[in-house]
């Protein structure tokens, strides 16, 4: 296994006035190859989750495990880190350096690989993320657009080589263009690399998309662990914490509710056409 | 009325990094509406924003508020206190640790009166439907519980004109929904002018005007059907139309009779139904 949790809890400011339990009794298995859509009202635990994937955040309780290695016991924080890369929300804000490239290698300096290595991984980490290396090398990464600084952050954390890529909102805050970018990204390393994924997202649409199974956090805890397709079947539940189902799937079930013959488990523009075209066809001139 | 004219903006300029932000922009907007602002990145929505009240001031034309220029320093204050803004990031602009001093702020600083600025904070608040956490630490509110803040602490300031830079890009889809009701309650019922700058094409449902920027121009104006329905234009300017537009128009492609400009997913249903 790539990664387990065995009923991790944990408590912000533990045994003072303020303390907080932000997760509660979390057992959860990642594999290698899966891709992962983690969603969940603000404050669900999302991102106090993912920091303990790879020993951001130690436990207050439970274990956790990479590659079948009890972090902090067998396995050093740091060595998790290098296998379970982790992209924060924002993350061109952490973007320092003067060139694209300084930026890239900052990861692979630090765990000493050789320059020749170094330029191997940045080149290839910014073609993953779709960024030409001859003309982005030796930019600002303060003169690139929104969604390639970010783009450009990404090729950061891939560039250490991680097992698991975990984005906290990566499309947050970009265009409908940036969007795209970021998502075919994704989707491409995931295809062609196998690359192990988990995108924290607060679009359905996005996650229905991508995700072979999701993840529903709410108050701290794990409320569903399945495929897309049966967790959007809990519409109502869904929204009572906060959260939604694709527009699609909602087109869908109101069909159904007014008596259509139309199935729920879609969540694609052109699939939708297609069933509607069917169901309408002798209408079409 | 906020008027502008013949606005541009030039980011370092006579520098080798010079941008054109904003060019010639020419725009009214008038008392009592609901604008919804698109545009990619990069096309001059934010910098726009930061000219409604004075944040910026511009390379050329003329920005006034109520017949107040910008250019003034000396109308600078009157013009912040008429058009109030709220960002982004909810965390970034709360100052206060009780919900309802950080609404009192504004009045305070205004110089109000005690018995004026409670009057005012108790009327915000219940404005955004905050009144039961008036006395709560904001670290403890939602997303979208904090962005309603910020609004009341303008609203507290007797702001007419409400302009928002993405508030709800950070939040989840709860949170969204009670900061577009709440835009679409004070815009209906306290005649709040409303400014909405948003990359979530489907919030333009709650805007009677759809304003889409690109490359430092206005170059779309007008009704939501009519600016969004045109799909390929849309997508032309960097702005991927709603999802039910973009079915409705698949559909009418190959064959079946549905209305161009559905926005949501009612619409749609209403219009599959008819068919029916």
């Amino acid at each position: 296994m790539l990664l387990e949790l065995e009923d991790v809890s944990f408590t912000y400011m533990e045994r003072t006035p303020l303390a907080q339990t932000a997760l509660r009794n979390i057992s959860v298995s990642i594999q290698e190859g899966e891709f992962i859509g983690l969603i969940g009202p603000t404050g669900s635990g999302k991102s106090t989750l993912i920091q303990h994937f790879n020993g951001l955040l130690i436990p207050t309780q439970g274990k956790v495990f990479v590659e079948d290695k009890e972090v902090g016991v067998e396995i050093k924080p740091a060595e998790a880190r290098q296998k379970i890369g982790l992209v924060f929300q924002f993350p061109e804000n952490q973007l320092f350096e003067e060139s694209v490239f300084g930026d890239v290698a900052f990861g692979p300096r630090n765990l000493g690989c050789s320059e020749e290595e170094i330029e191997v991984r940045v080149k290839k980490s910014l073609e993953f993320v779709g960024l030409d290396y001859d003309s982005f090398k030796n930019r600002s990464p303060f003169s690139l657009s929104g969604g390639e600084m970010r783009r450009v952050a990404i090729a950061g954390v891939l560039a250490m080589e991680p097992k698991m890529l975990v984005l906290d909102e990566p499309t947050s805050g970009l265009d409908s263009q940036g969007r795209e970018e970021i998502l075919s990204r994704l989707e491409h390393l995931h295809h062609t690399e196998s690359l192990t994924i988990v995108l924290v997202s607060h679009d359905m649409d996005e996650v229905a998309h991508l995700a072979d199974r999701l993840i529903v956090l709410n108050e701290g805890h794990i409320l569903f662990d399945d495929e897309p397709r049966r967790i959007f079947s809990q519409a109502q539940k869904l929204r009572e914490i906060g959260l939604d189902i694709p527009r699609v799937t909602s087109l869908f079930m109101s069909l159904i509710d007014r008596g259509m013959k139309v199935p729920f488990s879609l969540f694609e523009v052109e699939q939708a056409a297609d069933v509607i075209l069917d169901l309408f066809g002798e209408m079409v001139r | 009325m906020i008027r502008i004219t013949g606005l541009s903006f030039v980011y370092n300029p006579g520098r080798e990094d010079e941008i054109l932000a904003l060019n010639d922009i020419n725009l009214a907007v008038k008392e009592g509406e609901f604008v919804v602002v698109l545009g990619r990145n990069g096309s001059g929505k934010s910098t726009l924003a930061r000219h409604f009240n004075g944040l910026l001031l511009p390379t050329a034309g003329e920005v006034s508020v109520d017949g107040l220029s910008t250019k003034d320093p000396q109308d600078l204050w009157k013009i912040r206190q008429l058009v109030g803004m709220v960002f982004q990031n909810p965390d970034n602009q709360i100052v206060a640790t009780v919900v309802e001093e950080d609404v009192a702020f504004g009045p305070e600083n205004l110089g109000a009166p005690p018995v004026e600025i409670r009057k005012r904070v108790d009327e915000a608040l219940s404005a955004v439907h905050m009144s039961e956490y008036a006395r709560y630490e904001p670290h403890l509110l939602s997303g979208g519980q904090k962005q309603r803040v910020a609004i009341a602490g303008i609203l507290a300031m007797k702001s007419k004109y409400l302009v928002l830079d993405e508030p709800t890009s950070q939040l989840d889809p709860r949170g969204r929904r009670e900061v577009m009701e709440t835009l679409r309650n004070l815009n209906v019922k306290e005649g709040v002018t409303v400014v909405h700058i948003t990359h979530f094409v489907e919030e333009a449902i709650y805007a009677e005007r759809v304003i889409v920027m690109d490359k430092g121009r206005v170059a779309l104006d007008g009704a939501p059907r009519a600016a969004l329905g045109d799909v390929e234009r849309v997508k032309s300017l960097g702005i991927t139309p709603p999802l039910m537009t973009i079915l409705a128009h698949h559909l009418t492609k190959r064959g079946l009779k549905v209305p161009q400009d559905i926005l949501d997913v009612e619409e749609m249903v209403r219009a599959l139904c008819s068919l029916s």
